[in-house]
């Protein structure tokens, strides 16, 4: 059998998240309330203006996510998965012990979603793969629903839903 | 786009872990952060039943059972009550000599009392108790879909 691929994986471990932390057929997923029940705490903050969020993991500590308060609630519901996207990449790798130092910071330049670091795109997959499901979507899409319609229903920007139809080669 | 390298990936750089500790640190120092309130429980669905659909589906069960409880006790009972009226106000009109009733009006009578003993016995018990239970919380067929 074939090794998956990192995206795959990313899509994977999405559907693990869904399946032990979320109903499955319950929209929007609410990421806040995913990171809740794993126990990992986040906040809104004050950051720089070129950083949407931060996932910290102090050894001894519970892992942290921060997020910028100044940015509109769909963001930051994407910034949320996307940093669970971190938290379950080191996990899938075994690198989130107790005494983990573990830090990413998400910045807004366009290389953090050209997809050219591998945990990064792990994150970004998983974070679209975690709020808009591909069976979900392409249920949907199968009725009828337009991206504006889709984006409503997921509670993600139009933009991001045009690039996940695009990625999952369905058309707008 | 090309695929990255699957293979372990390590945290980001020390520089980056500094930087998020400074601004951690300073984010504490202003009497940050503020932690982040939940969402409103999630109410739409793909396939599954809604929470306000469950509701209204057991309000509309629980005025169902309130109904089948007046009507399944109800309708003896004033049967019952009629019967023993007009019985007694019958026979009395008859000893008393104030009717006069043939003997086809009398078995007209008698018959159309069991008619309508039998009659509201059999809607009570069809109707109100179907064999197959009301169903009430089956699925409908058609999938549902909600979409506000």
């Amino acid at each position: 059998m074939a090794t998956p691929t990192l995206r795959e994986r990313a899509q994977d471990e999405a559907a693990r998240f869904l399946f032990t932390c979320w109903d499955e057929d319950q929209f929007p997923v609410d990421p806040f309330l995913i990171a809740d029940s794993l126990e990992i705490d986040v906040f809104l903050a004050n950051l720089p203006d070129d950083v949407a969020g931060i996932f910290r993991k102090k050894p001894n500590e519970k892992p942290e996510i921060y997020i910028a308060q100044g940015d509109i609630e769909r963001r930051q519901r994407f910034t949320c998965a996307h940093e669970l996207g971190h938290y379950a990449h080191l996990k899938l790798e075994g690198k989130l012990e107790h005494n983990s130092d573990e830090t990413f910071i998400e910045r807004r330049d366009p290389a953090s979603s050209l997809g050219t670091n591998p945990a990064e795109v792990f994150a970004n997959e998983f974070a679209a793969n975690l709020l808009m499901p591909a069976v979900a979507i392409r249920t949907l899409h199968a009725r009828g629903m337009d991206a504006y319609d889709l984006s409503r229903f997921f509670d993600v920007s139009p933009t991001s839903m045009d690039y996940r139809l695009k990625n999952l080669g369905l058309p707008r | 786009m090309t695929e990255p390298p699957n293979e372990a990936v390590p945290g980001e750089s020390a520089a980056d872990r500094a930087l998020a500790d400074e601004l951690i640190a300073a984010i504490a120092r202003s009497g940050q952060p503020q932690e982040k309130e939940h969402q409103v429980e999630p109410t739409r669905s793909l396939t599954k039943r809604t929470k306000e659909l469950d509701e209204l589906r057991m309000a509309d069960h629980q005025l169902d059972l309130t109904l089948k409880r007046v009507i399944g006790y109800g309708a003896p009972l004033a049967l019952a009550i009629q019967l023993v009226i007009v019985n007694v106000v019958l026979i009395t009109a008859i000893k008393l000599e104030l009717l006069n009733f043939s003997d086809r009006l009398a078995i007209a009578w008698l018959t159309s009392t069991i008619v309508e003993v039998i009659g509201v016995v059999l809607v009570v018990a069809k109707y109100l108790f179907p064999g197959t239970g009301s169903r009430w919380n089956e699925e409908p067929e058609k999938e549902r879909l909600r979409v506000d």
